[in-house]
């Protein structure tokens, strides 16, 4: 695995060098070189998204993103940054933990005999662009997720074959906070290569032998004094930026003393139960599973798709569902979320994305729901 | 097994040796793996649970019920309750499934050695603690005293009647029953149990709702065969136990399938739309006594009947190309106009019906098409919501007839426009303007395995995250229905970059009002919120409560 993400790969003490605004199209030649199918941002119907880009010029060159409770609306910023936005509605997640994906097929014999066959895993060397501090984060909580004891073998696959070239945020969105949970804007390694975006260019550090190898291909310079100081100035700014946060880094005994706090009805009346906040988290992982069978009963494809508990099926038990109203789907998004986490990951499972802030069709933000069922009785939710 | 590292979410086949039916619709399923290192390697801890998977159905967690001394063979009890059970609840030893696990933690038994065991379950929480029980009995001496509580709602879920007596006879082991005093058939308010082995507790103060713990009696194993619990409940003791009515259990899959006889093809009757609480979209009344066919003599029968709609839906399955030919070489197409076979009159084992009901006439002739119907499905909003033209029920259908014909007399309508299922009991519902031939195929695959096709319930929002859309809602302030409507479609419309405007209708628990309000307080005007649940889906209550809501605000007259 190239990547660091605990896994043993080596880290190095990044030193910055430079490169110039003019040659960032020879990191996409030493990706393709290096024969990796690259992933970036891009601007698709007006919003950021994540896909397959090899071209410097594809980037969201002067774009910026204003992002509020249900809302995102692309900006034109008139320069020629290219990552001065905070984040889209997905990164990582949909690359390594598939939408929907085939986990097996069976084959009915002629004797009645079943076979089942794993769908093979895929094996393709990727490269993400602009993965942030808050992905990084994300990427963490997922790999104990999926290669914990039973290693998903798809997870496993594609997470052993991405390379990760991360971005510092330098542009946090209105509904950012991953300063309070304590997961960006900077990045500090479990990433392959990091670059910090500059006026003029990009800071590039390398934190793993094949980010070390990347950067090697590139044109690079010395950073000057003025150029590290600009970036450490930008990172500043953008982390005094964040004016939202989450009441607190573990909330687990406050959520679960609360079940009955009568905020869970009030934002159940808003709430849509539409699930997607889950959509968009880059830590939820739940899923369900479908079977497609061909008409003659012969033969039929298992699939797995994302689920979440706003739907019916999460909690739906023999013949009931033990959460049958959005007031119990919301508690359990929440309590899960910010409570259960540390029991089975040992910290919160918000990464103060603020992605399931903005991508709410009706604008719930948890860190306000936390705080009003987290007060202590009697006062309002903190300001 | 496909090199070394194996998926651990592939099953392994397993074999039925054995089925026993337990109650009603209570089995269990003696299930041993068909290959042999495997079965050898396979161990399990009391408490941990397999997945069962039927190919083409779906797969369903059951909890092991025999002893983990004995692995090779897994006994899993289940009970009928839905889609996949069901189709499980008609294996026969010599069929075969997909089986993978053990799942779960189990639970730590080692821990209680050298103590008391006591074991607490209820209702049908108790499966798996048979192979606890099973364990400790095993090893009795490792353990001092044994005591096993079981509480339930329903005296049916009482499943281990001989066992009770088995246990209660064992050295130092107490077997204690409670059940909750009031069973509460449906509809009928309190009713009292009283099957044969619970007896009145003395002393018990009638009509009171008795705590399980206050009704835990020691089951006397003083006569053979039958331990016996308290009877909590003294008003209309020795009444029938009521259960829910099972559906007929005379029909059979529809496919022969090698390896797999003997599959019911039952009509699964649904219960009641209940907003919020169960996503099921029909609104099935009443089990219908069906002549199961003789399957072996001939191909299942397929009628497609049309009422009151444009024949839209009714292209999901024409152009549905080989799959269209690969279905006319499994089913007899008995009666599909539009593709040329026309016998209104034919038997079906599965109708789709088209249409909504407009006209005095349609009543008469669905209910034909029903008594000639083992299974049938309303498609498309017009079936299941009376579609576009429910429109008519909103205003005064009379009144424009005079208004708009010469001469009103020849005009044979009924005032609205409904839903089939407002006249006749139906087995499932496709919604949809149209149903689309993906959705049309899924539903005919199950059935003919014998299972009610999965009930979509997902809200389109989740199929267009799942697409990796752009929301039109929060990222173009579009007037998006998805976050109200249920999916089928597969997030069509927001994949072109417009709103959903809610052509599958209302999804289950939704929140339109929340919804509405954001649009409303971002300037969309009270007429135009009023005129997004006007379109296909008016039929369906909760978009017509949405539609006549908003249609006062605007200050005008729903009627109109
Ligand atoms: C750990 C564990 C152990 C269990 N052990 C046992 C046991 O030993 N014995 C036993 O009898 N049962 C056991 N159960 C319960 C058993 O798994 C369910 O009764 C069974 O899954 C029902 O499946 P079905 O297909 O028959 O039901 P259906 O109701 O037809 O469900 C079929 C599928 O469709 C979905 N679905 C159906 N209706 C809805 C709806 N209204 N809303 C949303 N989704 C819906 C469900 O998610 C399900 O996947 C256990 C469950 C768990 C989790
Ligand atoms: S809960 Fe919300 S803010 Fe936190 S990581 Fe998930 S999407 Fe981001
Ligand atoms: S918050 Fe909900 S969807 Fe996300 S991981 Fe937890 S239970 Fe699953
Ligand atoms: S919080 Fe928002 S995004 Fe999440 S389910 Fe509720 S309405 Fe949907
Ligand atoms: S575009 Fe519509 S369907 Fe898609 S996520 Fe947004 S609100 Fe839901």
């Amino acid at each position: 695995m190239p990547s660091a993400a605990g896994h043993g790969a080596i880290v190095m003490k990044a030193r910055p060098r430079f490169l110039p605004r003019e040659a960032l199209q020879s990191l996409f030649e030493a990706l393709a070189a290096g024969g990796y199918r690259c992933v970036g941002p891009q601007v698709r119907d007006g919003a950021i998204v994540y896909a397959d880009l090899s071209d410097a010029s594809a980037l969201p060159v002067g774009f910026g993103a204003r992002q509020a409770p249900g809302e995102y609306r692309l900006e034109e910023r008139g320069d020629q940054r290219c990552f001065a936005w905070a984040n889209g509605p997905q990164a990582l997640k949909p690359l390594l933990f598939r939408p929907q994906e085939p986990l097996w097929q069976a084959r009915r014999g002629a004797d009645g005999r079943i076979q089942f066959e794993s769908a093979a895993a895929p094996r393709e060397r990727r490269a993400v662009i602009s993965v942030r501090a808050c992905d990084l984060a994300a990427l963490a909580l997922h790999d104990k997720h999926f290669l914990h004891k039973e290693r998903d073998p798809w997870y496993a696959a594609r997470r052993a074959d991405l390379l990760l070239i991360a971005v510092d945020c330098s542009h946090p969105a209105d509904t950012c906070f991953c300063v309070s949970t304590g997961d960006g804007p900077a990045v500090e390694g479990e990433t392959d290569l990091a670059l910090t975006e500059l006026d003029r260019g990009f800071l590039v550090r390398a934190y793993t032998a094949e980010g070390a190898a990347l950067r090697d291909a590139l044109p690079l310079r010395e950073a000057t004094p003025e150029e590290l100081d600009e970036a450490e100035a930008q990172i500043a700014q953008a982390r005094q930026s964040q004016t939202r946060r989450m009441p607190d880094r573990n909330l687990r005994d406050a959520l679960f003393a609360n079940l009955d706090h009568p905020r869970w009805a009030e934002v159940a009346e808003r709430c849509l139960s539409c699930g997607n906040c889950v959509a968009v988290c880059p830590t939820c992982f739940c899923h369900t599973e479908r079977d497609l069978g061909a008409l003659d009963g012969t033969a039929s494809t298992h699939l797995r798709r994302w689920d979440s508990c706003f739907s019916a099926e999460h909690s739906y038990l023999h013949g009931r569902l033990l959460r049958p109203d959005t007031r119990t789907r919301y508690r359990q998004w929440l309590t899960h979320k910010l409570g259960g986490w540390h029991d089975q990951y040992g910290r919160s499972g918000c990464v103060g994305c603020g992605r399931c802030i903005t991508w709410c069709p009706v604008g719930i933000d948890l860190t306000e729901e936390a705080a009003a069922v987290c007060a202590p009785s009697g006062e309002g939710p903190v300001p | 097994m496909t090199g070394p590292a194996r998926s651990p979410y592939l099953p392994w086949e397993a074999e039925v040796v054995g089925r026993s039916q337990e109650t009603r619709d209570l089995f269990t399923l003696r299930l041993r793996l068909t290959n042999r290192g495997e079965r050898e390697r396979y161990t399990f801890a009391p408490g941990q649970f397999n997945m069962l998977h039927l190919p083409g159905v779906g797969g369903v967690p059951i909890s092991i019920a025999s002893d983990p001394a004995q692995s090779e063979i897994l006994d899993h009890t289940i009970r009928a309750v839905g889609r996949v059970t069901r189709v499980l609840a008609e294996l026969a030893p010599g069929n075969r499934l997909g089986l993978r696990g053990p799942y779960g933690r189990g639970w730590p038994l080692r821990e209680a050695q050298g103590r008391d065991l006591v074991v607490i379950t209820g209702g049908l929480g108790c499966a798996p603690v048979v192979a606890a029980i099973a364990y400790a009995v095993q090893r009795r001496d490792r353990f001092r005293r044994l005591v096993i509580l079981q509480g339930v709602k329903h005296s049916a879920d009482m499943i281990w009647r001989s066992r009770y007596d088995a246990w209660a006879r064992l050295p130092d082991t107490e077997v204690r029953l409670a059940r909750q005093g009031l069973d509460r058939p449906q509809g009928s308010g309190h009713r009292a149990l009283g099957p044969g082995p619970l007896r009145p507790r003395p002393g018990h103060r009638p009509g009171v709702r008795a705590r399980a713990d206050d009704g835990c009696q020691r089951a006397p194993s003083d006569r053979a065969g039958r331990s016996r619990g308290p009877n909590l409940a003294q008003p209309g003791a020795g009444l029938p136990v009521r259960r829910r009515p099972l559906r007929p259990l005379s029909a059979r899959a529809l496919l022969r399938l090698p390896g797999r006889t003997g599959l019911p093809l039952r009509r699964d009757r649904l219960a009641p739309r209940r907003q919020g609480v169960l996503a099921l979209t029909s609104p099935v009344t009443r089990p219908m006594p069906m002549r199961p066919p003789k399957i072996a003599s001939r191909k299942p029968r397929l009628a497609v009947h049309k009422f009151s709609s444009c024949d839209g839906c009714q292209l999901a399955l024409l152009n549905a190309g080989e799959n269209l030919l690969a279905l006319a070489e499994i089913v007899d197409i008995v009666h599909f106009a539009e593709a040329g076979v026309v016998d209104e009159e034919a038997e079906a084992d599965i109708s789709l019906v088209e249409g909504s009901i407009s006209t005095p006439q349609e009543i008469e002739r669905v209910k034909a098409v029903r008594a000639r119907s083992r299974w049938l499905i309303p498609i498309g909003a017009c079936g299941t919501a009376g579609g576009p033209q429910a429109l008519r029920n909103l205003a005064d259908a009379p009144a424009w007839i005079a208004a708009v014909y010469p001469h009103p007399e020849h005009i044979s309508a009924l005032p609205t426009a409904t839903a089939i299922a407002r006249h006749v009991p139906v087995d499932a519902e496709l919604p949809g303007c149209p149903v689309n031939t993906r959705q049309v195929l899924a539903a005919l695959s199950s059935l003919l395995l014998g299972a009610s096709p999965v009930e979509e319930n997902e809200k389109v929002c989740v199929a267009c995250k799942r697409k990796g859309q752009v929301c039109v809602l929060v990222a173009k302030g579009e007037p998006c229905l998805g976050p109200v409507t249920v999916t089928g479609c597969g997030a069509l419309c927001p994949g072109l970059g417009r709103d959903c405007y809610g052509c599958y209708g209302p999804a289950e628990n939704p929140n339109v009002d929340s919804l509405t309000g954001w649009l409303s307080a971002r300037g969309m005007d009270t007429e135009a919120i009023a005129r997004r649940f006007q379109y296909q889906q008016s039929g369906a209550p909760v978009f017509r409560e949405a539609f006549v809501q908003w249609s006062k605000r605007g200050g005008h007259d729903s009627g109109d």
